[in-house]
Parts: C-alpha cells; structure tokens; sequence
C-alpha cells in the first residue's frame, strides 16, 4: 500500500511530468515514466481515456454522396489533356490564343534572317576586295616597271583646268 | 510461406497499371477517413471536399511513381495532410479568407458533421451536440502536428510508424511525445465535460 508521503512524491513526479510535455518533447524514459505513473492514478487515467473515447465517438464528416464519381471524372480529365498534347502538340501552336508569341517569333525569325543575310554580303565584299588586292600585288611583283609612272598619270587626273588648256596649246 | 501481400497495396498495385475499378475501390474505401482528416485540419467543408477530392486525383496522376515500400494509408494521408498544409498556408497569406468566417466561434452546432440519430432524448441530443462542438473547437486549437497525430490516431489501424511517415519521418518518441501532448491539452480543455461524466452518455 501507498504511503502518503509516497502519493505526494508520485503526484509531484506527474505534474512535473506533464509540466515538461507542455514545454518539450519528451524522452522515452519519460513518456514510459507517465505511463507508471498514470497507472498508479485511477483518476487521472479515466480523464485521458475518456478523451480517447471522445475522440473515438466524433461523427463522421458529411462527404457528399457523389465524391466517388466526381474523383473519377477529374482522374480521367486530367489523363485526356496528356493525350490531346501527344497526339498534335505543335497543333497547338498555331491556335489564336497565341497570337502575340506567333507575331514576336516571326518577327525574331525576320531579324535573324536580316542579321545573317547582311553579314553574308559584308564576309563577300571582304572576300572580293582581297582579292582585287592579291592580284595588284601580283603584278607589281612580277613587273615592278608598269607602276613606275603610275605617279605622273594619276597626276593628270588631278591636274586643274589651266593645265588642260597649256596641254592643249602644246598640241 | 508465401507473404500476403496487404489488400491496399494489392489494389494500388492494380492503380498503378491503369486500373479504374481498383482506383474506384480504393476511393471508397478511404473517401471518409480522408476527409476527416483533412476538414478537421482545415475547418472549412467546401475546401476539405476539394483537398479530399484533390488527394485522390494526385494518387491517379502520381500511380506510375508508387513504390509499395510502406502502406498506402501512409502515403494517402501523407498527400491528404500535405495539401490541407498548402491550403493553410495560402490562408495565412491571405487573411480575408479566414475560416473564421464560415466557423465562429460561438456556433456550437457541428453543422458539418453527421448527426447521431440514435438519441432518442432531444435534451442528451443538445448535449452531445454542444460536447462534440467543444471537441471539435478543441481539436482545432492544437498545433497542426498535435492535431494530424491525434486524428490520425482517431482513424483505426493507423500505426504509429505511419504516423511518424505522414509527420514528416520525425522519430517514434516524438509521436509518442506529440500525441501524449495533444491528449493531455485536451484533457485540460475539456475537463469540465470529463469530471461532469457528460462523455459516457454518449
């Protein structure tokens, strides 16, 4: 049999018990020491038993009579649009909703084709004038007597009128 | 000897294979334990019904990737207490749906709940409508980890290893610890109905 004295350490136990479950997680130890101790206390036991009970005896939340079918038409809904997209999923695409993204992308393409057209004709113009230049530099290297007057005619094409005129009187 | 395979997992083997009549049975099965679970998480019953509704459609979407590692229950109740989560997030961000508005807090009515037509008594029916209605208000006080435990605790054959899962893999004392917590703020909340012996007329 308890003593008093007994009751009063294992009634300080519990509520120091139960204190730190409010404030911490318990240890095994613990929540195995509760366990003991409620054993012990009929009272105590019966309270938490009869929350058990309570919460066992909560009525069932209304689900409505058609639940079971309105799950199944959305499952099947959700499987058609995978389908839909498989099927023609560029076809898409094309349809009015993405009028804008069709404009901007036409749009892109135009000025890609514009930048890569322009850069073709720069790379040719490059391509020809080295060229031109290559073969300069081969006839001056083969004969380097052709260019020797090259100075005095170019001359003549910069010369003013009076000297077109002396040039004539000399004629 | 040959293990037996459990019925669930067995049904949602038959899912994973595109199987209608097994998803069916399966919904059935747990339509009522899901949405208990999810209204009392999130006390609203047009949103518990799309969650629950939303459960059992992610189960469909997600059949191809089930693993039957654990039980189906753990990975249902998972589902069903991640998107009640989303749902309470989305209210926290945005207050003016609060579902204080659909629940006040002097409606002592469970208006959501079925009735219990075995009173034969309309005073012991008062009663126990106003001691469910205390219940329910003290459930949903509770943190939502004391609350999910408690209620899944509620649903018969939830262990709890499966608790712990749907909690999040937290560690078996820390269920132990959250439900023995849970258990005893309601003993305080309701201690007036427990000592006036008001539960066992029920």
């Amino acid at each position: 049999m308890n003593q008093p004295g007994n009751n009063e350490q294992i009634d300080q136990q519990y509520s120091q018990l139960m204190q730190a479950a409010m404030e911490r997680e318990l240890t095994a130890e613990e929540l195995a020491r509760i366990d003991d101790l409620l054993a012990q206390n009929k009272a105590e036991l019966a309270d938490f038993e009869a929350v058990d009970h309570l919460l066992a005896k909560l009525p069932d939340v209304i689900v409505p009579s058609n639940f079971t079918a309105r799950v199944l038409d959305e499952a099947q809904r959700q499987d058609q649009p995978a389908q839909a997209l498989d099927q023609a999923w560029w076809q898409g695409l094309f349809s009015p909703q993405y009028r804008s993204i069709q404009l901007a992308s036409a749009a892109a393409v135009a000025l890609l084709i514009g930048v890569f057209g322009y850069q073709n004709h720069l790379d040719q113009d490059r391509a020809e004038m080295a060229e031109s230049l290559q073969a300069v530099a081969t006839i001056a290297e083969m004969a380097p007597g052709l260019l020797t007057d090259f100075d005095a005619i170019d001359a003549i094409d910069q010369s003013d009128p009076i000297d077109e005129e002396l040039w004539a009187a000399l004629k | 000897m040959a293990d037996k395979i459990d019925p669930d997992i067995a049904l949602m083997l038959r899912v994973k294979e595109g199987d209608l009549s097994a998803y069916e049975a399966l919904v059935e099965k747990f339509k009522q334990p899901v949405m208990n679970l999810v209204y009392r998480l999130i006390h609203d019953l047009d949103e518990a019904e799309d969650i629950a509704q939303n459960t059992f459609v992610q189960v469909w979407k997600t059949r191809e990737r089930y693993e039957p590692n654990s039980k189906f229950t753990t990975w249902l109740f998972t589902i069903a207490r991640n998107l009640g989560l989303n749902e309470i997030r989305r209210r926290t961000r945005h207050p003016a749906d609060s579902l204080d508005e659909t629940h006040p807090d002097n409606d002592l009515q469970p208006r959501h709940v079925v009735e219990d037509f075995t009173s034969p008594i309309p005073a012991e029916a008062a009663l126990n409508d106003e001691l469910h209605a205390r219940v329910e208000e003290a459930i949903r006080d509770l943190p939502e980890k004391q609350r999910t435990a408690l209620l899944l605790c509620r649903e018969g054959g939830v262990s709890y290893e499966e608790i712990a899962e749907v909690l999040g893999g937290i560690s078996l004392t820390a269920v132990k610890s959250i439900i023995f917590r849970g258990r005893a703020v309601l003993k305080a909340r309701l201690k007036p109905y427990l000592k006036s012996g008001d539960w066992q007329k029920k």
